[in-house]
């Protein structure tokens, strides 16, 4: 117990040690206004239909928007970050626009974010769906073979 | 994923709940589980009440137990995530992960009974398959083990992030002393005593949860956005999905037939309780990663933007109800967290124990010196964690999911070790070995969803042809040993044609239900 005391003792004053040392708040070194610029993503087809898309943030950005094809921002947030999914097969362009606090608009990404998306084939997918399918029963059987053939009073188990 | 950016910086003006209310909640909730661990910790006078809550827990704290162990952060983060990447399959394939409880629940009442005396999972394979089988499966065990420990903590970082603003590594490290705190002053005791208040907080949290956002969304609207913005998300066709359903489902067999997190419950269980508590915690299981799931489907109808996948759902639910919808989401996904980092660690101290510290002193070491071992474990898994998830690197999928392959291929030796005697060393370890290696090319060449699949079935492949073409002729009896008794530390499986008569007549003795002779 004491053992125990002491070590809880010790987790507590790491604990709050990282909790002083770090603020909450640090935008001492972004740009407050100026051009937004996407991260690279690759050039290789997306074959899940999803992506990341990031950018340089900008401090006196309230909020982002990505804007795809649709009119709708696929993406609003604070985050100078988007995660994009469902995408079927086929090119896309996005753009991002940041906003300050009043709903201004302060910033926008001069080249777009390029993706191409193709996805697995089906052929693959089905032989894998169909795999798993074979290996599921598979293992539903052994083990249903198993407890039946472990309670039988002269039977020890030996199928395999 | 977030090391480097200034997103928690811009959370910290737009998050729902204010820091100062996320470190209340933290403080009460800490306050909560650590009381509670040294008040059930006195209970564990001994190393067996300590590893395995004395061998005595029933069927309510069992069923508990088991519902609020696979209730995890991935559960409640991980299943928003696979939907909002893979659509409603994505829903569909994390629900599945119930179906490795239903089929460990029989599996469980045959551990209990082969092994009355039995700490660990690699303690079965050490004495079903030798060293041989051991030290492969030692790895992959203490290997998915840190890969759930750090995903876990870094969604603890992230969660509290995302809700209150409080820094990813502050709020990480707070979920990890906190629970490596309870753990350590009560064992097993405290970890299925809190786990039973845990489970009840987060299936009434869930409830609620799922109430207020029915009541907020409309579902055919949510299926419009979708159908126009993402339709693979719809899509009966979308091929990663479709390889991501047996994928998730053979990766929850792996992660629950090896882990020691399940094992070492089915140990604590009473004798017969196991198959009940495990079948129905599955059931209680089932319907809470597709209301989770929903979550993610959700946000983009909802205009959420969404950063990061994994913080989809909480993020959905606090948007949507509110203050005391983000109170609700931290206290549910606070319970999910500790809930299973505890049962992490108390279960992968055993393993250090019995498996790893024990071994190395060559003889039977006195009660209160493994008691003492089994909370320094706990402390080291605890530093050591908190080490691998400050950096915050990758999603929690990509973290979790690598050990996924490694798991799969542990599928087939478990289950054909506990029912069947011919499987042998050279089947165990060449199957774990290989169906990992095969594994691993798929996760790096294909990708996460479906190296868990390809371990297994590749693992299947080649535990089958040598378990045909060199069988043994395994002696159950052994498996109830005490440790003390047994004839050396590590027997493998003698082979059919080593074997002296004199073993042979031995084996006939043997009841091969129980293992008793």
């Amino acid at each position: 117990m004491r053992f125990a005391i002491a070590i809880s003792i010790f987790l507590a004053v790491q604990a709050a040690a990282i909790a002083d040392d770090r603020p909450l708040v640090d935008d001492g070194n972004l740009p407050s206004v100026g051009e937004l610029r996407f991260n690279a993503i690759g050039d290789a087809p997306l074959k899940e239909g999803y992506v990341t898309l990031s950018w340089n943030a900008i401090a006196s950005a309230a909020e982002y928007h990505v804007q795809g094809d649709a009119a709708p921002p696929i993406y609003r947030g604070p985050f100078p970050q988007a995660f994009v999914s469902g995408l079927a097969d086929g090119h896309y362009e996005f753009h991002v626009h940041a906003f300050d606090a009043q709903g201004g608009l302060i910033a926008s990404s001069q080249q777009p974010a390029r993706v191409v998306v193709q996805h697995w084939s089906l052929t693959l997918a089905m032989s894998l769906f169909a795999c798993g399918l074979i290996v599921f029963l598979a293992i539903v059987t052994v083990i249903a073979v198993g407890s039946w053939k472990s309670r039988l009073p002269t039977a020890g188990g030996d199928i395999l | 994923m977030t090391a480097g950016l200034p997103a928690a910086m811009c959370l910290a003006q737009a998050t729902i709940l204010t820091p100062a209310a996320g470190y209340v909640l933290l403080a009460v909730f800490g306050v909560l589980w650590v009381s509670l661990g040294i008040w059930w910790g006195r209970r564990a006078k001994s190393y067996d009440g300590f590893a395995v809550a004395g061998r005595n827990v029933g069927l309510a704290l069992a069923t508990a137990t088991a519902v609020a162990t696979w209730i995890t952060s991935n559960t409640t983060m991980l299943a928003p995530q696979f939907a909002l990447q893979l659509g409603v399959w994505g829903a569909l394939a994390y629900s599945t992960a119930s179906f490795g409880l239903f089929a460990f629940a029989p599996m469980s009442g045959r551990i209990r009974q082969l092994m009355p005396h039995g700490y660990t999972a690699v303690e079965f394979v050490r004495r079903r398959y030798g060293q041989a089988g051991s030290i492969p499966f030692l790895i992959i065990s203490f290997f998915y083990a840190m890969t759930w420990l750090v995903s876990m903590a870094m969604a603890g970082g992230k969660l509290l992030n995302v809700l209150s603003g409080i820094p990813y590594e502050v709020g990480m490290t707070l979920v990890v002393s906190v629970c490596v705190l309870y753990t350590l002053f009560g064992g097993m005791y405290a970890v299925i005593g809190t786990d039973f208040i845990q489970s009840i907080i987060i299936l009434l949290g869930l409830v609620v949860v799922a109430v207020a956002v029915l009541a907020n969304v409309q579902i055919e609207a949510v299926h419009s956005r979708l159908a126009t913005e993402r339709p693979m998300l719809l899509s009966v066709l979308f091929p990663a999905a479709l390889m991501a359903l047996f994928n998730n489902m053979l990766f929850g067999f792996g992660e629950i037939f090896h882990s020691n997190v399940w094992w070492s419950r089915a140990f604590a269980m009473r004798e017969g309780v196991g198959p009940k508590a495990y079948a129905l915690g599955g059931v209680l299981w089932l319907p809470v990663p597709i209301v989770a799931g929903f979550l993610g489907l959700a946000a983009p109808a909802l205009g959420i933007g969404i950063a990061q996948p994994d913080t989809a759902g909480p993020l959905v639910a606090a948007t949507l109800l509110g203050t005391s919808g983000a109170l609700l989401v931290f206290v549910v996904v606070f319970c999910s967290l500790a809930s299973s980092i505890d049962s992490l660690l108390a279960a992968t101290s055993d393993l250090m124990v019995n498996d790893i510290l024990e071994p190395i002193t060559g003889r039977a070491l006195p009660d209160a010196s493994k008691r003492r071992l089994a909370m320094i474990s706990i402390l080291v898994l605890g530093v050591v964690t908190w080490g691998m998830a400050f950096p915050n690197i990758g999603t929690l999928a990509t973290v979790l999911f690598f050990a996924g392959p490694l798991v799969g291929s542990c599928i087939w030796p478990i289950v054909g070790g506990l029912y069947f005697r011919r499987p042998g060393p050279l089947a165990a370890s060449v199957s774990m070995v290989g169906g990992s290696l095969v594994g691993l090319v798929a996760y790096f060449t294909i990708g996460w969803f479906v190296a868990s699949l390809v371990g297994a079935t590749v693992s299947g492949v080649l535990f089958g042809l040598l378990t045909w073409t060199v069988p043994q002729r395994f002696d159950f009896g052994l498996l109830s040993l005490p440790t003390q008794s047994l004839p050396t530390q590590s027997l493998p499986a003698q082979s059919l044609a080593t074997q002296s008569p004199a073993s042979l007549d031995r084996q006939s003795t043997i009841d091969p239900g129980t293992g008793q002779t």
